[in-house]
Parts: C-alpha cells; sequence; structure tokens
C-alpha cells in the first residue's frame, strides 16, 4: 500500500533534468543520453550538454520537445541529422563517405599485424652473412 | 633485412605521418564546405504559429501560401543583417517575390525601432523570439533565406547575407521557374 502510493507519489512529481521535468526516469535518461550525442552545430567540438551557446540551448529545448511528443531516438536522430546535417551527430553514420572513418583503424590495426609478424619471421631465421660468418670464427677462436 | 627494407621502415612513420596528414587536410576542407549543408531543401516549410512583429496577431504558414514567399531570418542584434537590408529593399520596391521576416530571438521593441530606422521591406515579420521555428529550420544564425513555392516547399536556402550576385545567379532564375 505504502509502495503503490510511493510509486504514484513519484509519477506525479516527475524527474527534473536542466531546467526541464519529464514524465519518467527513462525519458530523462533518453533526453541526458541524446544531447551528449549532437553536437552544438556553431561550436567546433562539444556537444550539446556541455555547450552554453545560445543554439545549443534552443536545441536542447527541441529535444526536450520531441521527447514530450513521444518521438523515438531515431526520429530524434532523424529530426535533427535532416536540420543541421551529418555534422550534429557524433557518432556518424556508415555511408560511402564515411567508409574511411570506419575502417581506416582497422586496417591500420590489420597492417601493423602483419608488420610485427613480418619482423618476427626474420629475427627467428637470422641468415648470416659470410663476413659475417668470418668476424664470429675470428671471436670464438 | 637488406638495407633496402630497412630504409623503407625507417622511413614508415615519416610516411604514415605524411598520408595521415594528407587524409586530414582534404577532410578538413570537405568539413567545412559541409558545414552548412542544403538541409530541408525540396521539403515542406515546418508549420508555425507565431504572433506577427507590428500587430501581434498570430499568424500560420497556410495564411501565407499561394504565391511564392522569401523567408528571411534576421534580427537587430545581427551585424550581418544590416548588409543585406538594401537589397532586400530593393527587391521589395521591384515587387519581384514577397519577403516574410522571421525576427529570430530578438526583443520586439528593439525589432520595431531597428526597422523605423533602416526601412521596412518585409510584408510582415513573425517574432521567433526564442528560436524555436529558427530550430525546426535547421538555423545556424541570422541571416538565413529560405525561398518557397506557392504550395510551401523550400526551394533555396542561403546561409549568410544576401547579395546582389546570389539574387541574379541563383533566387532570380528560380524566381522566373515559379511564376
Amino acid at each position: 500500500m505504502f509502495a503503490a502510493a510511493f510509486f504514484v507519489f513519484a509519477l506525479s512529481v516527475g524527474v527534473g533534468v536542466d531546467d526541464f521535468q519529464f514524465d519518467s526516469q527513462l525519458d530523462a535518461n533518453r533526453y541526458s543520453k541524446l544531447i551528449e550525442e549532437f553536437r552544438c552545430p556553431k561550436c567546433l567540438n562539444t556537444n550539446l550538454a556541455g555547450s552554453d551557446a545560445p543554439i545549443a540551448q534552443d536545441l536542447r529545448r527541441a529535444v526536450y520537445r520531441l521527447i514530450g511528443e513521444g518521438k523515438t531516438d531515431k526520429e530524434i536522430r532523424t529530426y535533427m541529422r535532416d536540420r543541421y546535417g551529418d555534422f550534429i551527430l557524433y557518432n556518424p553514420r556508415l555511408t560511402p563517405k564515411t567508409l574511411m572513418l570506419w575502417f581506416t583503424p582497422i586496417l591500420l590495426v590489420l597492417a601493423g599485424l602483419w608488420l610485427i609478424l613480418r619482423l618476427k619471421d626474420r629475427r627467428s631465421s637470422v641468415a648470416l652473412t659470410p663476413e659475417e660468418i668470418e668476424r664470429l670464427r675470428d671471436l670464438t677462436s | 633485412m637488406t638495407r633496402r627494407q630497412r630504409k623503407i621502415l625507417l622511413a614508415s612513420p615519416l610516411l604514415g605521418f605524411l598520408a595521415l596528414a594528407f587524409v586530414l587536410t582534404i577532410g578538413f576542407d570537405v568539413g567545412r564546405h559541409d558545414i552548412h549543408p542544403s538541409s530541408l531543401l525540396n521539403k515542406p516549410f515546418p508549420e508555425f504559429e507565431l504572433p506577427s512583429l507590428h500587430s501581434q496577431e498570430s499568424v500560420q504558414l497556410s495564411d501565407l501560401l499561394g504565391e511564392p514567399r522569401l523567408f528571411n531570418v534576421w534580427a537587430s542584434w545581427c551585424i550581418a543583417c544590416r548588409t543585406e537590408h538594401n537589397l532586400l529593399r530593393q527587391v521589395a520596391e521591384r515587387g519581384d517575390v514577397s519577403v516574410i521576416g522571421i525576427n529570430y530571438k530578438d526583443r520586439r521593441s528593439d525589432a520595431l525601432s531597428w526597422l523605423f530606422e533602416l526601412g521596412d521591406p518585409y510584408t510582415l515579420s513573425i517574432l521567433d523570439s526564442n528560436g524555436d521555428l529558427g530550430v525546426d529550420l535547421g538555423v545556424y544564425g541570422a541571416p538565413e533565406s529560405f525561398l518557397i513555392d506557392a504550395k510551401g516547399v523550400i526551394r533555396y536556402k542561403h546561409v549568410g547575407p544576401l547579395t546582389e550576385e546570389v539574387w541574379a545567379n541563383q533566387i532570380a532564375p528560380i524566381l522566373k521557374t515559379l511564376d
């Protein structure tokens, strides 16, 4: 009974983040996650959560409004991308233009592994040159 | 390992660095051109219901459809808006197209005195005091301009002050096709 009363109380109070009141903890968490994810369009490298720029405030308000309208995270991402382009996404989509961005690190790791294996191979089978054999014989005799 | 191979191996960090520098230089340049994407082009202008600057009566998008319109995002605090203001006045005098002002994140009194001082080229201006319509339009800041056709579809978007050149080469040709 108390638990039920507390539950109703918790629901009616809502959850506050920034200056906004959310209906549920879930929505509040979605808000916090989304504003971490979007880049402030006017600041070259700050997300919406970390910027005091007026446009970042406007966009945070827009995220809040869209959550209130019952939009999914995916719909909110699309809304932002339609208006501010890929620039606003810190987590870029996989498109022909971003192929290099996604796969260069993997290629670099593979190239590194290949290099390491190759060098190791060489090291385990060192062949001495005739001069070196000569010198070794001198030193050990 | 031959000398040749050792040389290549020694040079590889430098080569790698140069390759990375090359890629990043290109990347930054591409990014710069892409910073204002032609978003919302050929999509409907977003719905709104906002007060007009002068009468403070509520204006909706549907009130403005039926002929091409040029929406111009402006503010009294916006320095660059002054540079395009003459052009907008000429456009209004010639009657090329009806220009609708979107007074963006401004104080009403400041906006009114700005127009009083510099002249008012706008058929009407609407008040977007908190910038919500701006977000819906993907506006970065003032000035920005959106040309819509009679049905309300965005046919051209310009970021920054309008110039004679932009007008003659970009907007006028599109306007001709809309008549």
